[in-house]
């Protein structure tokens, strides 16, 4: 019994050697391996022998280890899972957020109005896509390629968010500032490039600014009023962004997952 | 002898089938399963392990340590609810197979 048990730790070693590490698994199979010698020295094999034929029932620890690390592959990269679904989750719930105010605010003008819904429902339109996205997405078999194309995925969205807190107090809003500063107390360049932006209320370009605020139902913004809403429409317009990069990372990362699971390993 | 794809192929429905009837350990398993196919449904016996454990990662089996009289321990792997509905699916798809090659081979192979 005491050279089986040496015996059962150098095959622990061996297997340990051979790449599996987890003293959980190796634990689980070395239980195995008992059952099995005592099988067959019911049989009548004598103990070593027993342990020799029990070991090589178990298979080699290479092979082993490859299995497992399938598993592991799919454990060790739940970053781009959860930071995807938390990006989507975080844009869909700011958005929602915002989003009444595209109908109680009536300043707006359709075009804004319209620019921001398509934004809030193409946010939803990716947050919802969490279930599905992963079968249209192509799955990445190699480990290598996949945690590049989510880590790609991760800086497009950090880059994307970079420049874009650079460009809010930098660009966007300085230059929304000197246009309204320009205008000063009217309202001209609102309809002149604002409607033209939104490319559905060109309707009155012979007139007034002031007479087509009138036409369309609206009240006049103040500049400063309406340079928060072009900071508004940019905000949920980043969240779109963020949502579909968030998506995409959990997509192919659940697409490859679903390709484990669904691939037999005995 | 049934080829080693097949084997891997029909691995989690008999596990989740086993498990089905009740808790088990993975040395048990494989014993069952060679002696209900009368020795033609072999798995080399280290592999059923990554099995067993990826399919606790997908949350369809759980496991426990339980200590032998012996001394020993044993890890027992039993049926959660989503292995209920994965036994479900797999149940389907297989009989599917089976109606299909039932229907081609005809009455005297059904």
């Amino acid at each position: 019994m005491r050279d089986l048990n040496v015996q059962i730790s150098k095959w622990r070693t061996r297997m340990a050697a051979g790449g599996i590490k987890s003293a959980v698994v190796l634990d689980e199979l070395e239980s195995h391996l008992r059952e099995e010698i005592d099988r067959q020295t019911r049989l009548g094999v004598e103990e070593s022998g027993a342990f020799e034929i029990a070991a090589q029932k178990i298979g080699d620890s290479e092979l082993l280890k490859s299995e497992f690390a399938k598993i592991r592959c799919v454990k060790e990269v739940p970053v781009g899972r959860v930071v995807g679904a938390a990006c989507c989750a975080a844009a869909a719930l700011y958005s929602t957020v915002l989003a009444p105010a595209l109908f109680t605010v009536s300043e707006l003008s359709f075009g804004q109005r319209l620019l921001g819904l398509i934004a809030f429902c193409l946010t939803l339109l990716f947050f919802t896509s969490l279930r599905f996205s992963h079968k249209y997405l192509p799955v990445i078999h190699s480990r290598r390629s996949r945690i590049v194309s989510v880590s790609a995925c991760a800086a497009a969205g950090f880059i994307w968010l970079l420049l874009f807190s650079n460009l809010l107090p930098n660009v966007i809003v300085p230059r929304l500032m000197a246009r309204t500063a320009g205008e000063g107390p009217t309202v001209k360049a609102f309809a002149s490039g604002y409607e033209s932006r939104a490319g559905s209320m060109q309707i009155h370009n012979h007139l007034s600014s002031e007479s087509r605020f009138a036409q369309a139902g609206f009240t006049a913004p103040s500049p400063e009023l309406r340079a928060v809403f072009d900071i508004g429409l940019s905000l949920f317009w980043a969240m779109t962004f963020g949502a579909a990069l968030g998506s995409l990372a959990y997509g192919l990362e659940e697409a490859a997952k679903r390709q484990s699971t669904n691939r037999a390993y005995v | 002898m049934i080829p080693k794809e097949l084997v891997a192929a029909s691995a989690e429905a008999l596990i989740l089938s086993l498990l089905s009837k009740g808790e088990s350990y993975g040395y048990a398993i494989i014993q069952e399963v060679r002696a209900r196919s009368d020795n033609h449904l072999q798995w080399t016996d280290g592999m059923l392990y990554p099995v067993l454990h990826r399919m606790e990662d997908n949350g369809w089996i759980k496991s426990r340590w339980v200590k032998m009289e012996n001394g020993r321990k044993r890890k027992y792997y039993s049926l959660k609810e989503d292995g209920k509905t994965a036994l479900d699916e797999q149940r389907s798809q297989w009989l599917k197979v089976h109606n299909v090659l039932t229907q081609l081979w005809g009455e005297k192979y059904a």
